[in-house]
């Protein structure tokens, strides 16, 4: 796992620490991809500075400059549920609800996913085709380049070891201008892309096309632009003729890869065909399904050594440093109730709430819990009596095995907690990064369905 | 604080509180010989031996050991003491001479005061051998003792003495008789007449998902439509009317009894409870796919601080076994051994390691330097059989594999009838091939179990099984323990699909233990899970069908059926051989056909062993014959249901190929004595409006979208005929309360429930008056685990009967209490025990006048003729009746990408009468969405070096809850003569019909067929390009 394991308490602190440690350590805030490479070894142990209780990182503003920023602490939760970035940045919001599960998703932020640059990234072609800019800052000074100059390769960026990612930017989309994101994956959510596509199509009141940007991913080493198809929309109506000699050049610029998720010439020929209905879906600006509610972060910028879990002051030890907060739950505070199902955040046995975030807490480092409050499912019964969902999942024969269930039952409740009449698809949504391989699901939505209708 | 010292030869320091006693700190750092009995010094069961350290150099001799009481010495005040406890006096190996002769001697009764007499007179006997019965009285007048009087303590101590000195012979006094008790052994229980009915008239149908919505609790109610089966053309049996027309907590959907807890997060399961002083394994894996291990030098590893154990196969015994949960003895071949000095697979066991962290334990793995001799390897099936093949077993000790040099573990074949002729005579033919990939049981908890010496040395072996009897039976002869050493415990095991119908990791953990003689805990990571432990076998399929005219003018008439199959097990051969003839045997069983042959070989090549996996050979048969059924209606110009319903088997057909097709020895003749195959597709039918299916298949305002409806027959077994057994014991307590313990292993089926519902519904008692317990090797009888759909069949029919000899017990005793007036009139009421119903936990006689349960209870226990009303009964049974089933499958295919969207999946069951309708729909639900990833999504894909590219949930895919289609699940009920309350199984069939039906509705949508699963965008893409 990691070395050491620093909280600063200032950006200016932070680049410090950089500076010192650099190049053997990283910025981390969700920290939700560098454990998985950690556990796997494919990433040497090195000292962490998370970032995570900083004031001030996380806002999504709209600039004087008509820029909407995206600060580094900004999770794809947060973007999912802007907005702002839904009135002028669709595709991103559409990017973001595609990214890993909810409990990921609450604690990932888009910057990291920038960082870690993975060619099937989800959230770096929006981006791309919402023409961003990066700023990074080091103790030497700050500067300011264009998302699309700033990768060099697979997995490889400008980013040197002692800067930190303090801005995203992207000019806001008026009202003639949509953009649009679809992916191609073996399934849904978690599953990585196949190939993915943003669009952008600016029309002026005649309906001609002013400016386009078409972005794709998983087909090249880096995320692409193509710009022939660009081109070739400028000053049409976009038509269905012109749409699909765009799609025809977008599919010819890729230079895709075979591997055990698609081959080269599958990912080259669906190319254009999900540039056509990007494209298409851009023209009809096709409306949002809105997603469930975030619950209000109960996170505290302060620092201590004390977790509060279930209510109740845990010390995060030395001893627990290197510890997962998994780990630390089921080892040092005896809450078993948590479940290990896969240790790398893809099956949600492991669901706590942190700061009323649900989040896989095999990806949370245990000492990211200092200062924070962790609710675990041994404090979801009132007294004597059930939380009203746990009551319903044993009316409605809910558990089978039951080793998912706690994790189940936690994304559940944060969900009632914000949203008291979800609709099906947020029941869908929330629960969406909890496995379960026994049920099949039906009896457990069911049970969400019973607490919905009790309450409403 | 820190304090510092020596314990039991152990230097050693303990971080303190200022105000801890000894006593806790002795306790919280397992020296659980140290007893609390008060807090005060008073009884003297915490006591320990203890003497200062030497602080001045002029004393010669070293200060006698005194004993102390720790509950009464703060911890802080012993800084730099020499202390021993009982764990120092022997091991497990060897007991010492007084701890013997307290054994000898009858002194230990409850045992509580025993470690501190031993130390007390352990003091005496090193300052005295000698001792006077006076001084030896006065040494141990300190520990107070409530059960023995001191006497038999005292004599102990005398003996030990004796025996220390020599001036004993060493045998002790024999205070001993033994005593054989008059009473007469419990009548064997009566055996269950054979049925020879087929249907009850009150069948019901239960349909549950959308049509109840919510209120399913409410639904569970079955409904009294009348239906019945009048197809048959083959002898149909007599009807008869259910001996139990009307059942109380039978066909109710009573909530698990274990829900509770586990919606509370309780500690239930392996990994929930460490144990003090718990070592943690690794395992080192192969990287290679085939290769031999010229050396293995560990000498790093066992140097690194922590570390405790390193085995490797220098360090194990070599002991030939086969690793699959089965019944004894374990179908061939027996080719593995714990740790061997050749590897097979990537992941194949290499060496593994005990150490303080699970850190540590990996880290020393790393260190463990290995020099493999790389082979080279195959890995594909037909590959491996031909000459100059890689051999894979080479080695001369494995057993029964049929033909080791062709990589050939089994050869199997099976006919009825002159399949050859037959397809000569009809009038159309049809040959297809079908390949079928490898998936795995994705549990979500891991295989997982923990091992540790009790305080009796026996063995106790805590794991996450479906099999504990197997894996005790199993594990002895590899670690060299007999049965009677060891112990299995099962909690709660959180999913097992097959994956944990092995003896899996029990073997490693186990030796850790022997060999640091420290509880170990033992957990496959996840990679592990894919890479070392288990799945379903990949096929290759070819089946050959051959109709004729039917002269009455209606569907073909199906005369020849031929199955072809290549298994491949993999690295190993565990499950090989009775997987591919569960495929034999289910691929030739559904439909009529006088001609029929199965062929099948097994071979070994260097991919992930596979094993059991719900299903069994299954899914991976029933997806090629029904695929080409489909296929074949498509030839002889009719419709697929029409041929499928002309052909299909019906109540009073026997399964020609059942004697010949048993799991690993010759099987028993099956006939179908109930069936509800056509009530399943005519409402499976009925809920997806499969008559106007043509008008949905294209949508105009989707041009890329086609839709298409496909279904399958699917028909499985109950259990394994003639082999599987289980037992039940059922004891009453004075409260009119009931213990259950079985066997029979829930593994989160609900079985805990359902064998309690057969138990509450034979005594006239609520779920609640039954206490489950399940799976102890210890404490519950045999059971040969949760495999083959048995549980309801086998545990439930066990513990049927033992409730019903219980039954009998507490009307004898009614009987008496009536006579005598102890009941609810007040007056004497003669009465014949078989008039007597078991009601409302009560005890009722034909006047009205009753008994109350815990009355009874009462007076059985401590009035009259005290006794324990308690009985216990086995089940087994030659017919392994079958549950069918009709799958549907409503589907949108994407022309443009390849991508298959499963609107609906659509299975109606026929499990006989379902003893819970929740856990059975529930079995439905979750086996249809691990059949649909089977389907569309699921498949380990290796590259050329057979590294396996997905060995994570991530890119392996298991459904998610925001992925499932719209699913309903319909329980058509028929009453099975040979089942407890009419039941059949319901577990394994859900996980049968999906990959036919999907396939079957792709081709309905697009008129492609496909031949290989998954279903994967590209495949569909390529398959539909290939076409245009």
């Amino acid at each position: 796992m990691w070395r050491d394991y620093f909280e600063p308490a200032s950006l200016e602190n932070a680049l410090d620490l950089l500076a010192a440690h650099a190049p053997e350590a990283r910025i981390v805030a969700g920290a939700t991809d560098l454990i998985v490479e950690f556990d796997r070894g494919t990433r040497a142990p090195c000292a962490l500075i998370d970032i995570t209780r900083l004031p001030g990182l996380d806002a999504i503003t709209l600039g004087d400059d008509g820029c909407v920023h995206l600060g580094p602490l900004v999770t794809h939760s947060a973007a999912a549920s802007s907005e702002l970035c839904a009135q002028h940045a669709r595709a991103l919001v559409q990017a973001c609800r595609e990214v890993g599960a909810p409990q990921i998703r609450n604690r990932a932020t888009i910057a990291g996913n920038l960082i870690t640059a993975s060619p099937a990234n989800d959230t770096i072609t929006p981006l791309m085709a919402l023409d961003a800019t990066v700023t990074l800052r080091s103790r030497s000074g700050t500067r300011t380049l264009p998302l699309a100059k700033f990768y060099t390769g697979v997995r490889r960026t400008l980013l040197q070891p002692d800067e930190i990612l303090i801005d995203i930017a992207f000019p806001a989309l008026g009202a003639h201008a949509h953009s649009a994101y679809l992916k191609l994956g073996l399934r849904r959510a978690q599953a990585i892309s196949v190939v993915n596509c943003a669009v952008m199509l600016a029309r002026n009141d005649a309906g001609v096309v002013t400016d386009a940007r078409i972005a794709l991913g998983a087909v090249a080493p880096t995320i692409m632009r193509a710009y022939d198809a660009e081109g070739v929309l400028l000053g049409t109506h976009a038509d269905e003729a012109a749409i699909t000699r765009a799609a025809e050049l977008a599919g010819a610029a890729t230079s895709p890869i075979s591997d055990v998720r698609a081959s080269a010439d599958y990912r080259r020929d669906m190319t254009p065909v999900l540039v056509r209905r990007a494209l298409t879906a851009a023209l009809h600006n096709e409306p949002l399904v809105a997603p469930a509610p975030i619950p209000a972060s109960t996170a505290q910028h302060i620092h201590t050594a004390a977790c509060a879990v279930n209510g109740h002051n845990f010390a995060v030890a030395e001893s627990a440093e290197h510890k997962t907060l998994l780990r630390w739950l089921r080892e040092d505070c005896d809450l078993t109730g948590t479940k290990e199902g896969c240790a790398e955040g893809e099956c949600g046995a492991c669901t706590v709430l942190l700061d009323g975030h649900p989040v896989m807490a095999c990806l949370v480092p245990a000492p990211r819990a200092r200062g924070a409050q962790v609710r675990t499912i041994e404090s979801l019964e009132q007294g004597d009596a059930l939380h009203p969902l746990q009551q319903a999942f044993v009316d409605c024969a809910a558990v089978q095995c039951g080793y998912c269930t706690p994790g189940l039952l936690m994304s559940g409740a944060a969900l009632f907690d914000s949203e008291p009449q979800p609709s099906d698809a947020q029941i869908r949504e929330a629960i969406s990064g909890n496995l379960c391989r026994c049920t099949g699901y039906y009896r457990i939505l069911e049970a969400f369905e019973q607490v919905r209708g009790a309450r409403g | 604080m820190v304090i510092h010292i020596t314990i039991n030869g152990q230097s050693k320091d303990f971080v303190v509180g200022a105000n801890e006693t000894l006593m806790s700190v002795l306790r919280r750092e397992s020296y659980y010989s140290v007893k609390h009995g008060c807090e005060t010094g008073d009884c003297g069961a915490c006591g320990v031996l203890m003497r200062r350290l030497q602080t001045t150099a002029g004393d010669a001799a070293p200060q006698p050991f005194a004993i102390i009481n720790t509950c009464v010495l703060l911890a802080a005040q012993v800084d730099g003491a020499e202390i021993v406890t009982v764990e120092s006096l022997g091991d497990r190996k060897g007991l010492s001479v007084i701890q013997q002769c307290f054994i000898d001697n009858g002194a230990i009764q409850c045992g509580f005061c025993t470690p501190a007499q031993m130390l007390a007179a352990k003091a005496l006997l090193d300052k005295t051998p000698t001792p006077t019965e006076d001084e030896v009285r006065d040494a141990i007048s300190g520990v107070l003792c409530r059960c023995t009087g001191y006497l038999k303590p005292v004599q102990a101590i005398l003996n030990a003495a004796a025996r220390i000195s020599g001036k004993d012979s060493g045998a002790p006094p024999s205070p001993f008789k033994l005593v054989v008790p008059n009473s007469s052994p419990v009548d064997a229980p009566e055996g269950t007449a054979p049925g020879i009915g087929a249907f009850r008239q009150d069948i019901g149908d239960l349909r549950w998902g959308n049509a109840t919505g919510s209120e399913s609790a409410e639904a569970a109610r079955p409904e009294t439509e009348t239906q019945i089966d009048m197809q048959s053309k083959t002898g149909m049996p007599e009807f008869v009317l259910a001996p139990e027309p009307q059942t109380v907590v039978v066909g109710k959907a009573e909530k698990k009894v274990d829900a509770a807890k586990l919606a509370q997060g309780k500690p239930a399961f392996v990994d929930d409870a460490p144990l003090p002083g718990m070592l943690h394994a690794a395992l080192l894996t192969s990287p290679h796919a085939h290769a031999r291990i010229v050396s293995i030098d560990a000498t790093k590893a066992r140097a690194l601080p922590g570390v405790h154990a390193v085995l490797t196969h220098h360090d194990v015994p070599r002991v030939i076994y086969a690793s699959g949960g089965q019944s004894y003895p374990n179908p061939p071949p027996w080719d593995q051994v714990s740790l061997d000095n050749k590897v097979r697979h990537v992941g194949d066991r290499v060496a593994v390691v005990a150490a303080e962290t699970y850190e540590i334990a990996r880290r020393a793995c790393e260190l463990i330097e290995v020099e493999y001799e790389v082979l080279p390897a195959v890995f594909d099936p037909d590959e491996a059989m031909k000459p100059g093949a890689p051999m894979i077993h080479d080695e001369p000790d494995a057993v029964a594999i049929r033909d080791a040099s062709r990589n050939l573990v089994h050869y199997v074949k099976a006919q009825v009838g002159d399949v050859d002729k037959a397809l000569a005579e009809s009038d159309w033919t049809i040959e297809r091939e079908y390949r079928v990939q490898q998936v795995q049981q994705v549990s979500i908890e891991p295989h997982i179990c923990m091992t540790w010496f009790d305080e009796d040395d026996r063995l106790v072996i805590r794991t996450s099984t479906q099999v504990p009897f197997h894996v005790r039976r199993m594990v002895a002869p590899l670690i060299g323990l007999p049965v009677k050493k060891i112990r299995v415990v099962k909690p709660r095991v959180g999913g097992g699909f097959g994956g944990k119908q092995e003896m899996l990791i029990e073997d490693l953990c186990a030796h850790l233990t022997l060999a640091t003689d420290r509880p170990v805990r033992f957990e496959l990571t996840r990679e592990e899970e894919f890479t070392s432990s288990r799945s379903r076998h990949p096929q290759r399929m070819v089946f050959k069908l051959g109709f004729k005219k039917n002269p009455d003018g209606g569907a073909p008439i199906l005369h020849a059926l031929s199955q072809y199959t290549l298994g491949n097990t993999g690295a190993y051969g565990t499950h090989g051989l009775t997987v591919q003839t569960v495929s034999g045997l289910r691929g030739t069983a559904q439909y009529r056909c006088p001609n029929m042959k199965f062929e099948c070989h097994v071979v070994y090549t260097n991919i992930p062993t596979p094993g059991a996996f719900r299903g069994y050979g299954a899914p991976q048969a029933e997806f090629g014959l029904e695929c080409a059924m489909d296929e074949a209606a498509q030839i002889v110009g009719a419709d697929p249901v029409e041929l499928r319903r002309q052909n299909w088997v019906r109540a009073g057909d026997a399964l020609l190929m059942a004697r010949q097709l048993g799991e690993g020895r010759e099987g028993f003749d099956q006939i179908i004595r109930s069936c509800g195959l056509e009530e399943c597709f005519q409402q499976a039918l009925a809920a997806v409006d499969w008559d106007n299916r043509e008008q949905r298949r294209i949508d105009p305002a989707r041009p890329h979208i086609r839709r298409g409806v496909g279904v399958a027959v699917s028909m499985h077994g109950t259990a394994i005929a003639g082999l599987d057994m289980g037992a039940a014991s059922i004891k009453m307590n004075d409260d009119g309360s009931f213990n259950v313990l079985v066997g029979g292993t829930d593994i989160g089926t609900g079985s805990d429930t359902v064998v309690g519902q057969i138990v509450a519904e034979t005594l006239g008692i609520p779920l609640e008056d039954v206490i489950m317990y399940s799976s102890d090797t210890d404490f519950t009888p045999f059971d040969t685990g949760a495999y083959a759909s048995s549980t309801t069949y086998i545990t439930g029919g066990a513990a049927k009967k033992a409730a019903e000899q219980v039954r009998e017990q507490i009307r004898e005793v009614a009987v008496h209490m009536f006579l005598h007036g102890r009941n609810s009139s007040g007056k004497p009421v003669q009465v014949d025990a078989h008039e007597i119903v078991l009601r409302d936990r009560m005890a009722m006689a034909p006047d009205g006048s009753t008994v109350g349960l815990g009355t009874l209870a009462l007076f059985a226990t401590h009035q009259e003729n005290q006794h324990q009303i308690m009985a216990t009964a086995s089940h087994m049974s030659y017919d392994s009746p079958p549950p069918f089933a009709c799958q549907v499958a409503d589907v949108e295919v994407d022309i443009e990408t390849g991508e298959v969207r499963v609107l609906r999946l659509v299975q109606a069951v026929d499990c006989g009468v379902a003893i819970n309708p929740a856990t059975a729909s529930g079995q439905i639900e979750g086996g249809n969405i691990q059949a649909l990833g089977y389907a569309l999504s699921e498949e380990m894909v290796y590259d050329a070096d057979g590294k396996l590219l997905n060995p994570r949930i991530g890119p392996y895919r298991i459904y998610a809850a925001d992925e499932i289609p719209e699913l309903q699940a319909i329980l058509v009920q028929t009453y099975e003569p040979s089942g407890p309350y009419g039941a059949k199984a319901v577990a394994e069939i859900p996980m049968d019909g999906v990959a036919p039906a999907v396939v079957n509705a792709v081709y309905d949508a697009t008129g492609v067929r496909f031949h290989q699963i998954p279903l994967t965008p590209e495949r569909v893409w390529r398959g539909l390009n290939m076409q245009a």
